[in-house]
């Protein structure tokens, strides 16, 4: 298990939070007003897809994939901030009074889409982090499952059916963790037998 | 598990970045209810994650055996107050003793303050953990200097925080906060595209 690989599997488990959290608190506050609140739902969603895919079948397509959704991760947060500051109503002049901070929608929550995406982005292009293959086969179908219900997640965001979306990234994350469980438990089998070796 | 050079470099910058979203969410939450005189407890990640963000500078800026104990001590101490924070945050939601049965309120998770919003102070400080394991070890990490653009994202962070004490300089600590994030964000991105042209 190399750092790099526990980073992306990490990726997997910020974005898919992250997926959950807008998929809740978009749902009550904006979709009926604003379509295009569901953006950090689906780019969550996408984010967390790429990088599951990115455990599984670590590939240049795959990789350059996670890049793509790591990029896009990052234009929703640092337009997040925008969009939830401006809901406010209050002018950018007023960026230093207090109330223009405070309530709802956070206005620097959106940037932690940005930071997920840096992290994906940073694990994806980090080739001196060790290999990211290397895992027995039951993870990497695991890893596979995770990441078509990831992308299953997105289509259901997209249609704005998000209970149902909001339960296939946890899906994702669980199936994910459980090709996980599956990696650390074989890499500690394969150090044993080197120790005996 | 341990990460060398400027990969510890890009993710303690991200951390750092982290830890300031989540120092500004707190801070704008917490002290207006500080300030009107109850919840003292809610004081405690305002001034957690502020220690937080002084470590992980520290063990940019000046990398040695004691700001890595100094910082793993304020991570560890950080996944605590996010574990820990669970707790208060279900209580304003209406879980308590005498009624656990709200616990399984489908719509808890829509709650505010949200139950699982202090959880992701306990994510960060993983970050911050991986980043900080080794630093008294790391040769290349310790020879490569933190240039000024950092050396004044740090900065905005300290005044920031600063600022941020008191409801009534709140806003402009915020907005401080705001921008140093911004500007430590282009700074990791910065540094993940010249390690890739250094590696190419």
């Amino acid at each position: 298990m190399t750092v790099r690989r526990f980073l992306v599997a990490f990726t997997v488990v910020f974005a898919g939070a992250l997926a959950i959290e807008t998929l809740n608190y978009h749902t009550i506050a904006t979709i009926a007003k604003d379509r295009w609140a569901m953006a950090p739902d689906l780019s969550g969603a996408l984010l967390l897809s790429a990088a599951l895919l990115v455990l599984a079948w670590p590939r240049r397509a795959s990789i350059a994939f996670m890049i793509g959704a790591g990029g896009i991760s990052i234009v929703v947060g640092l337009a997040g901030i925008v969009f939830h500051f401006a809901s406010r109503g209050v002018p950018l002049v007023n960026a230093g009074v207090v109330t223009s901070w405070l309530g709802n929608p956070p206005p620097l929550a959106p940037l932690e889409f940005a930071v997920v995406g840096t992290l994906g982005l940073m694990t994806a292009l980090w080739e001196r982090g060790g290999p990211l293959a290397q895992i027995p086969s039951i993870a990497s179908a695991c890893y596979g499952l995770g990441a078509i219900l990831g992308l299953a997640a997105l289509m259901l965001a997209a249609t704005t059916a998000l209970a149902p979306a909001t339960a296939g990234v946890i899906a994702a994350l669980v199936i994910g963790a459980l090709g996980y469980l599956v990696e650390i438990t074989h890499s500690d089998r394969v150090t044993g037998l080197d120790r005996r070796g | 598990m341990s990460i060398t050079g400027e990969a510890r470099r890009q993710l303690l910058l991200l951390t750092t970045l982290y830890f300031a979203i989540l120092f500004l969410e707190s801070d704008v939450n917490h002290v207006p209810l500080l300030s009107a005189g109850w919840l003292t407890y809610a004081l405690i990640p305002v001034v957690w994650l502020s220690f937080s963000l002084l470590a992980l500078m520290a063990a940019q800026l000046w990398p040695s055996a004691a700001t890595s104990r100094l910082l793993h001590v304020a991570m560890i101490g950080a996944a605590l107050v996010g574990i820990i924070g669970v707790f208060p945050h279900l209580a304003a939601n209406g879980v308590t003793w005498n009624n656990p049965g709200a616990l399984f309120n489908p719509a808890l998770l829509h709650g505010q303050p949200g139950p699982q919003w202090p959880l992701a102070i306990t994510i960060g400080a993983v970050l911050g953990l991986i980043g900080g394991n080794g630093i008294a070890q790391d040769a290349a990490f310790q020879r490569a200097a933190v240039g000024w653009p950092t050396r004044i994202a740090f900065i905005l962070v300290l005044i920031g925080v600063a600022l941020s004490d008191s409801l009534a300089t709140l806003g402009w600590g915020s907005s401080v906060i705001v921008v140093a994030a911004l500007f430590l964000l282009a700074i990791t991105l910065r540094e993940i595209m010249a390690a890739e042209r250094n590696a190419a």
